[in-house]
């Protein structure tokens, strides 16, 4: 698959030369689907079977549709074909993933994980970090951004993320008591 | 790179198979009168848990849980799509509950359908739960979760959680949670001592748990039960709390071999080697180069 950026640059999406590139970030979303079900159920069995990936795969997979739309998005304008630059945005998933992996294997290894919630949700500053960093990249190299442009790209789809994840946080653990609990303090 | 990736792939498939064929069998009902295995304040997908209602309910048969309720923060979608999944079982029993949230406590509303609203005053709280038939629990509470203590809502509650994963290495919680039980217990004697997880995942279902002495093995019989205080709070380990006369019923029972394991297992080796195989496959999905 070779296509052409807005700088000029001439890219082809490792090995998947001539391949069709639908295919491409639909499998890159199932893969990210699949390291959420798995991450999952070990985290929370310390076991995985067939039920519960299944399950698993059932229940998460509207975080990476979710992520399909911050990156349909994002993608806009960038002069590039779309199922090009989805597999390129896909790809920046990898940090999230991997930290998912890591976290869950920290988990059934702890002998108490409860005790370390804290530290172990203040790793996530890494893949956090390193996913702005994908993404620049991701904006300069494949859609051809300007440094200013893949910024200004990247902030939007930060803050995107953030909505959306704020929402869910609303939706899932009462933030607003929370917020007030925390005023009245 | 691709017979990296491929090898990674076959692992994970083979890890996924065989966990599924030494995943333990399902555990029979039994008759009551009996002593129950409960945990009372467990998240579920979606929201903040990380599993599905059906799955807890196979976790909770993993784990030698007889009981769990599903209290998820002042929302309940995850019940209706347990319902509508078609997919729970008759037993373990699960009882739709709520985490009554608010700024000034936390408390678990078992056996309601329709959720409080949280900004009622606790005593106000605590007559909605019982006007649905059923029991308030104080939640974990600590002087962060819980800062009412107006006496009539005291009096009214039916449980305290005083064993709960918050506890675990730190004395000052443990003790504080010991003192807001001896403080209810002096006003209100029946006073059911709870233990829960407060699961979410992220560690195991059911670690703290409560036994529970039921006359009739349902969830009538189960909130009955804990609105007499026939209950002894356990855990983290062996630790149990309650009353002298319900303690040694409840050492009885546990004389008998029970079903629950918290150690590590084949399974969890497996579990291991399937999130080291995926992780191969995904630090190997690399992401397209340019080629000028």
């Amino acid at each position: 698959m070779r296509y052409i950026t807005k700088s000029g640059t001439s890219c082809v999406a490792d090995g998947q030369a001539g391949d069709n590139s639908e295919v491409h970030y639909l499998a890159r979303m199932a893969l990210s689907t699949l390291v959420l079900a798995t991450a999952m159920s070990i985290a929370a069995t310390g076991r995985l079977t067939i039920a519960l990936l299944l399950s698993g795969l059932a229940c998460w997979w509207f975080l990476p549709a979710l992520q399909l739309v911050t990156g349909l998005v994002m993608i806009r304008g960038g002069g590039v074909e779309r199922g090009s630059a989805l597999t390129g945005y896909f790809a920046t998933h990898r940090p999230w993933s991997l930290w998912l992996l890591v976290m869950s294997a920290a988990v059934v290894l702890l002998p108490n994980p409860g005790a370390a919630t804290y530290p172990l949700a203040l790793t996530s500053v890494v893949p956090a970090a390193l996913t702005i960093r994908e993404l620049l990249r991701f904006s300069r190299e494949q859609l051809g951004d300007t440094r200013r442009r893949a910024w200004q790209r990247v902030a939007v789809h930060q803050a995107m993320t953030f909505v959306v994840l704020i929402a869910y946080m609303d939706l899932s653990v009462a933030l607003w008591p929370r917020i007030l609990a925390v005023l009245g303090r | 790179m691709i017979a990296a990736r491929t090898i990674a792939a076959i692992t994970f498939l083979a890890c996924v198979v065989t966990g599924t064929l030494i995943d333990p069998a399902g555990r029979t009902r039994p008759a009551g009168p009996t002593v129950l295995v409960g945990d009372f304040h467990v998240h579920a997908f979606p929201a903040d848990g990380m599993l599905p209602v059906w799955s807890i309910q196979r976790e909770a048969e993993r784990r030698g849980l007889d009981v769990v309720a599903i209290t998820n923060h002042n929302r309940n979608f995850a019940m209706p799509l347990a319902r509508a999944s078609r997919l729970l079982n008759d037993y373990p029993i699960v009882i739709p509950s709520q985490e009554l949230t608010t700024p000034r406590f936390h408390m678990a509303a078992i056996g309601v359908t329709k959720m409080i609203d949280w900004r009622l005053p606790a005593a106000d709280a605590i007559d909605a739960i019982h006007a649905q038939g059923g029991v308030a629990i104080a939640s974990h509470p600590v002087p962060t979760s819980w800062t009412d203590d107006d006496p009539r809502v005291l009096a009214s509650l039916d449980g305290a959680e005083v064993a709960h994963p918050t506890i675990l290495g730190i004395v000052k919680r443990q003790n504080q949670l010991l003192a807001f039980y001896e403080r209810v217990r002096r006003v209100n004697p029946d006073l059911a001592p709870i233990g829960s997880t407060d699961f979410h995942g992220g560690g195991p279902l059911g670690v703290c748990r409560t036994y529970v002495i039921v006359d009739e093995v349902s969830v009538g019989g189960v909130l009955e039960a804990i609105r007499h205080g026939r209950t002894v709070a356990a855990g983290p380990d062996d630790r149990l709390i309650g009353d002298p006369e319900l303690l040694q019923i409840v050492q009885q029972h546990l004389a008998r071999p029970q079903g629950a394991g918290f150690g590590r297992s084949a399974a969890t080796g497996l579990a291991l080697v399937s999130l080291l195989s995926i992780g191969v496959v995904v630090f190997l999905d690399r992401r397209p180069s340019i080629r000028g």
